[in-house]
């Protein structure tokens, strides 16, 4: 009780400012609901990304990213108030995206209501919605729920207009381990959506600012000459412009303040009140360069012989920005011209920054409503789905399959050993090395040795039979070749490249020679001679910048091995197929390619993992594209004359329990033929990076069937 | 009932088949007891018992109840016939009466049920159940009593009929002198089952490819759209509205969802990691070509429906069914079928409703209507379409009717108590599995392996029954309380539910539904065994408008846009494609 008397105490000698903060707010609510009914184009730029004020509990939401976003599907871009987006909802009992906010802190003192602004723009008159506000515990059970019914038979259609509404938020119920549910639930059983947009929400008292992609101004905190309290829509100020030529304050903003890049239109509506009946003005939105010169400049003329005296009315306007005109130091001015005797007062400007709206709402991958007959896009979602299967092995040796993951400084594949059809993995370790494989369906290990230590700091790297040691401290390379019969690693030679951290890859070539692929787009190649290399030949193959560049060995089309280097350049992914020139020891650009790095939707992107793959429809050779970073994404990728192909999506089967290597937070891929039949294998380690019960650490071996 | 050529003519009790001569027999013996040589009269009358009013008022019986005109009861089928005579009978002699009759759909003759000069005896076809039958005997003074519209039932009184049960039995004829009154109860009883092996019927119009030439490449010899199916089948191919805006961006993935081990886990990383543009925005289909999807198999006498898998390409989520082809007015209506299940073995839903539902009975043609409207509301009137909205327009009179089972996955509570039920929020990330991969409330997982056996009676918003409301409410029946829901005043429909394990009612060989529709109630009861039913929905005229029109059954397997069911745990748009067909079977269909 006595907290409660305190409360009130204090409520009490906020009331006064509260009710001044709250008239001057319902005033401009009203004037933004008004003016919004005239901001029905297309948004089409932000003035900035939306920020969250997580000191002062205020939220945005805009719906153009998905963060605080639950039920994405609902986001629509056929409508919005500012951005490209909006959230949106139709049919009765439905719902709109979900605002998902956990509750910033657990001190109630801090929180005292759930205050929330918002637009809406109606399809029809009609409205029957409500904006609910839940809140859920930690299991996300609904804890509280509370609802501001909107009903509106005279909205205008295809227009935004504002609401607000503050809820009281219980204190018991402010806990970090809480969240703010919000989402509008339609009631209107026609088909006519409600699209939302600019959602402001503040968990305190203070009221929170405009959207980040409009601005409000009403002119209550400048310091100026041209501001009168004489008149004043909201607030207590207003500027003006009185007299033949005169010019009321300017609204500045400087272009680098928005996001520029995209602007395409501003979008404005402002209120004037004049003081004789015959009106010629002029509402000016002007973009300057840095001299001061106009480089744009848009009006909306004021010319009234009878209008009403001391009254505000209001005006609109929507200025195309043209593309010359932006340039992030150019200033953008906004102002009133007088171009008679009268005084006009302008108050309760509202400009909103427009983009591109040629931009709609995100595709799905296919409309089957309306291309009723399947059409496929290449390399474009969807895709079909493939699946491979978990291969039975012992589990007798597994650790050791584990340990090259979890404990291995370096591990590679190839099939070292000339004597077996199958490839085998080289795992360093600290203190040894071993070879890995499978045999019979059972796994082996055994620990092999070599002529000479492996260096501290190293890499390797694996083609034919040959095992490559780079030292990065001394940038040597040394080649190996495996000798079952003493289970030893012999050095073949030695050479001492450029930089050996920048290898990529390396390459051992028919003519014996060894071709080292830089980071750089630089290929080195050597030919053996007594126990060194002897540089035949040194290109530069492809641009890449900042050493972006993955390298892939394999027989992408025809029989003979290329190289595939996927790398970036000028921010672009690129790739291209190489073929080793046997009589020059180069490598040049493939033929049986094109070679123009054509990309489509799915790009070959250089950001992927890219390992060699056997497909299953016709045993030749492609790639696996893996990303991880929208979700688990494997795909089967094959070369063609002009391009790339996505053939399918892969998908794992035969996994145990629930464990479905794609869940796994950690996946690391190896691939090669391990049991020496015609397909590939893909070895997957997968693990968590936190505590997951249900997936538990493990290393599998997957194929098709 | 005998279903040859019913389509036609209407059920006829008995048929050709069923007695030597087609009729029903009787005879009785009367005696003049009275001192003169006297002319006698007599009439016989039918009257379905089983699914009746009560004759009288229950608040006064010397008046009719008001509903009581609405009862099955006939004559003679040439209705201009009135009372028969019996020739004149010197006093104490007797006379032995040998007559037939036989019981026939529109056994008054209403015009309402003619078109086109031909009298469509089967818009009002015999109801099932016990028959009662009265034999009035009057002597030609008591047959000047006796009104026209007792005479011949074709005709009204004060624009209703008088039902002459009422009329003998409790009201001015009882007190007729010299009008001998023999009332037979329960003397005949009429069940109907239609042969479900003989033949699906092609309603070719109700295709939208009926136009393709290739659209009877799935015909066979007992599955087309010929004259001898149409004369003969008593199912016919079902072929649903499709309301646009069940579309779904759906996963663009193809499950074999019952043996490929689709779980919790797939589900939610489906849910969490295809965006819009990863999806594939579809309506769920109809068949585009006739018995592609439903088959008859004449030696086991079952109806087969198949939800059809889909391939790369041919994403498709289509709905599939069978309907009667003969309407009936109430009846315990019990269908044996094994319907595809619906959970797989982590109580996952493949988003299929299985649906055994009665729906009202159009004419012939598109264009007829009026034949079949339900009795007039009289308090706000009925909502005059079923897709209208909330702001339809309310008409004193419509046809549409429908009594469901849709049995799917949702919550066992009324949306209204609990609303809106909430489910854990995921924020997608791949390096997470616990955003992604959230738990369904506890109070979900506690039905996890049940469905939801929801019995719904569209009453088309008609606020006559004294406790209409909308809102969650309880409803007592036989110890079993039952909370009946109403989205809101104007909505046009109300459902109990009811949670019962997937694996017992679709997991088993088969499993019986059935719909008891009764004048004043409707009771659901679905069970194991014809003899094990027990009861899982109840609704009666209290709350709700139960139809009075004629219905036709139907059985389904249907997508749903699931924000038709909110709650359900399962969306849609996040199931995958089925891999392989989702296959019903229905064995038997009894109306008693």
């Amino acid at each position: 009780m006595e907290s409660k008397r305190i409360k009130n105490k204090k409520n009490r000698s906020r009331n006064k400012l509260f009710l001044i903060i709250l008239s001057v707010f319902v005033i401009s609510s009203m004037v933004i609901y008004f003016i919004g009914k005239y901001l029905d184009n297309r948004t089409v730029v932000s003035v900035s990304e939306p920020e969250l004020e997580m000191s002062t509990f205020e939220y945005f939401i805009d719906f153009e990213t998905n963060k605080f976003i639950a039920n994405s599907s609902g986001i629509s871009g056929k409508k919005f108030l500012s951005g490209k987006k909006s959230g949106s909802v139709q049919g009765k009992k439905n719902y709109s995206p979900s605002v998902q906010i956990p509750i910033p802190t657990s001190d109630s003192t801090m929180i005292n209501d759930l205050n929330i602004k918002f637009w809406l723009n109606p399809d029809s008159k009609k409205i029957n919605t409500s904006l609910v506000f839940s809140i859920l515990d930690q299991n996300m059970n609904q804890i509280h729920w509370d609802s501001y019914a909107i009903n509106m038979d005279n909205a205008m259609p295809d227009n935004w207009q504002n609401f607000h509404h503050s809820f009281d938020f219980p204190s018991n119920l402010v806990n970090t381990t809480n969240t703010i549910k919000i989402y509008l639930w339609n009631f209107d059983d026609s088909q006519n959506a409600i699209y939302i947009d600019d959602i402001s929400i503040s968990l305190n008292e203070n009221f929170i600012p405009e959207s980040p992609r409009s601005k409000f101004f009403d002119f209550e905190k400048m310091d100026n000459a041209k501001i009168s309290s004489k008149y004043s829509l909201s607030g207590f100020y207003s500027t003006f412009a009185g007299g033949k030529d005169a010019f009321s304050t300017s609204i500045k903003i400087p272009m680098s303040d928005i996001k520029y890049e995209n602007l395409t239109s501003i979008a404005y509506s402002f209120h004037y009140l004049c003081e004789k009946p015959e009106i010629d003005a002029a509402f000016v939105i002007s973009i300057s360069d840095t001299l001061g010169n106009d480089v744009y400049w848009n009006s909306t003329h004021l010319s009234f012989t009878d209008h009403e005296t001391g009254v505000w009315d209001i005006g609109n306007g929507n200025a195309i920005i043209p593309p010359e005109a932006i340039n992030p130091s150019n200033t953008i001015k906004i102002y009133l011209w007088n171009r008679n005797d009268n005084v006009v007062y302008v108050d309760d400007v509202y400009v909103v920054i427009k983009e591109d709206n040629s931009i709609t709402e995100n595709p799905v991958a296919y409309n089957f409503l309306s291309n009723k007959k399947f059409e496929k896009k290449s390399n474009h979602p969807p895709y079909e789905y493939k699946y491979i299967s978990r291969k039975e092995v012992s589990q007798n040796k597994i650790s050791e399959l584990n340990k090259v993951f979890t404990k291995s400084r370096k591990y590679v594949v190839g099939k070292l050993d000339k004597s077996c059809k199958y490839d085998v993995i080289v795992a360093f370790y600290p203190d040894h090395t071993s070879m890995v494989g499978f045999s019979n369906n059972e796994i082996f290990e055994k620990t092999v040795n070599f002529s000479r230590d492996i260096p501290q700091n190293f890499n390797a790297f694996v083609d034919e039979n040959i095992l490559i040691i780079s030292d990065l401290d001394s940038n040597t390379i040394y080649a190996y070749s495996y000798s079952p019969n003493d289970n030893n690693f012999s050095l073949s030679g030695s050479v001492i490249v450029s930089n050996a951290e920048n290898i990529a890859g390396i390459s051992s070539n028919p003519d014996n020679s060894l071709s080292i692929f830089y980071n750089t787009g630089n290929v080195s190649t050597y030919l053996p001679e007594n126990e060194s290399f002897i540089l035949k030949s040194n290109n530069k193959l492809v641009n890449s910048e900042f050493g972006n560049l993955k390298y892939i060995k394999g027989k992408f089309i025809g029989n003979s091995n290329q190289v595939l280097l996927v790398y970036m350049q000028n921010k672009n992914d690129k790739y291209n197929i190489f073929d080793y020139n046997k009589s020059n020891h180069s490598w040049i650009l493939s033929n049986s390619h094109i070679n123009k790095s054509s990309q489509s939707f799915d790009k070959l992107a250089f950001l992927n993992d890219y390992y060699i793959f056997t497909n299953v429809i016709d045993s030749t050779i492609g790639l696996l594209q893996f990303n991880k970073t929208e979700r688990f994404d494997l795909k089967f990728v094959k070369f063609n004359k002009l391009s790339y192909e996505i053939m399918f999506n892969i998908d794992f089967v035969g996994f145990p329990r629930k464990q479905n290597p794609k869940y796994y937070e950690q996946c690391k891929i190896i691939t090669g033929n391990f049991f020496g039949d015609d397909n590939m294998e893909v070895i997957i380690f997968q693990d968590n990076y936190q505590k997951v019960d249900w997936l538990t650490q493990k290393v599998e071996i997957y194929s098709f069937d | 009932m005998d279903y040859q050529d019913a389509i036609n003519t209407g059920f006829i009790i008995p048929s050709a088949n069923q007695t030597e001569n087609g009729l029903f027999d009787f005879d009785f013996t009367i005696t003049n007891n009275s001192k003169t040589e006297q002319e006698f009269f007599y009439k016989i009358y039918y009257q379905n018992e089983s699914y009746k009013w009560s004759e009288f008022d229950p608040n006064d019986s010397s008046k009719q109840h008001e509903f009581a005109h609405e009862n099955f009861y006939g004559s003679w089928e040439d209705t201009d016939i009135g009372f028969k005579s019996c020739g004149k009978i010197t006093s104490g002699e007797s006379l032995k009466i040998n007559d037939s009759f036989r019981i026939v759909g529109n056994p008054r003759n209403e015009d309402m049920y003619f078109y086109d000069g031909e009298n469509d005896r089967w818009k009002r076809n015999p109801r099932v159940g016990d028959y009662s039958f009265l034999i009035v005997v009057v002597s030609s003074d008591a047959l000047k009593s006796i009104p026209d519209y007792i005479s011949n039932i074709k005709l009204q009184h004060e624009g209703r009929f008088v039902n002459p049960f009422f009329y003998f039995l409790y009201g001015e004829g009882k007190a007729l002198d010299n009008c001998e009154t023999n009332f037979y109860k329960k003397s005949i009883n009429v069940k109907a089952s239609p042969d479900l092996g003989n033949g699906v019927y092609i309603d070719k119009p109700k295709f939208v490819n009926a136009s393709d030439e290739d659209f009877g490449e799935f015909f066979t010899c007992n599955c087309n759209n010929s004259e001898d199916l149409y004369n003969n089948a008593h199912i016919a191919q079902f072929i649903h509205y499709i309301d646009e805006s069940s579309q779904v961006d759906n996963v663009p993935v193809i499950q074999d969802f019952f043996g490929g081990g689709f779980t919790k886990e797939e589900y939610n990383y489906l849910r969490a990691f295809y965006k819009k543009e990863d999806r594939i925005k579809v309506l769920p289909q109809t068949a585009s070509h006739g018995c592609e999807t439903v088959a008859s198999d004449s030696i086991e006498d079952k109806i087969i429906i198949r939800n059809p898998a889909s391939e790369y390409g041919k994403w498709q989520k289509q709905n599939v069914g069978m309907i009667t082809r003969h309407g009936f007015t109430y009846g315990k209506v019990t269908v044996k079928a094994k319907l595809t299940e619906l959970l797989n073995d982590d109580n996952v839903w493949n988003g299929i409703t299985n649906a055994i539902w009665l729906i009202y009975q159009g004419g012939r043609g598109t264009n007829e209507t009026g034949w079949n409207l339900r009795r007039p509301c009289r308090e706000k009137g009925y909502m005059k379409t079923y897709w209208g909205g909330r702001f339809d327009d309310r008409v004193e009179r419509v046809a549409y009717s429908e009594i469901d089972f849709e049995i799917l996955k949702t919550v066992p509570y009324c949306p209204g108590s609990k609303f809106p039920p909430v489910y854990s929020n995921y924020e997608a990330h791949t390096n997470k599995v616990k955003d992604w991969n959230t738990k369904l409330p506890e109070d979900v997982l506690r039905d996890d392996p049940n469905i939801a056996v929801c019995c719904t009676n569209w009453d088309m918003a008609c606020w006559e029954p004294k406790n209409f409301s909308s809102g969650c409410h309880e409803v007592k029946h036989d110890g079993k309380t039952y909370l009946a829901h109403r989205w809101e005043d104007c909505y046009r429909a109300v459902t109990t539910k009811y949670m019962a394990p997937d694996d017992e009612v679709f997991g088993s060989d088969y499993y019986y539904f059935q719909i008891d529709w009764q004048p004043d109630k409707i009771i659901w009861r679905i069970g194991p065994e014809k003899d094990q039913l027990y009861e899982v929905g109840y609704i009666d005229q209290t709350i709700s408008m139960i139809p009075d029109n004629q219905m036709v059954l139907i059985v389904t397997q249907e997508f749903h846009n699931t924000g038709w069911w909110p709650g359900s745990p399962y969306q849609q748009e996040n199931i995958p494609f089925p891999a392989k067909d989702y296959v019903g079977e229905i064995y038997e269909i009894t109306m008693e």
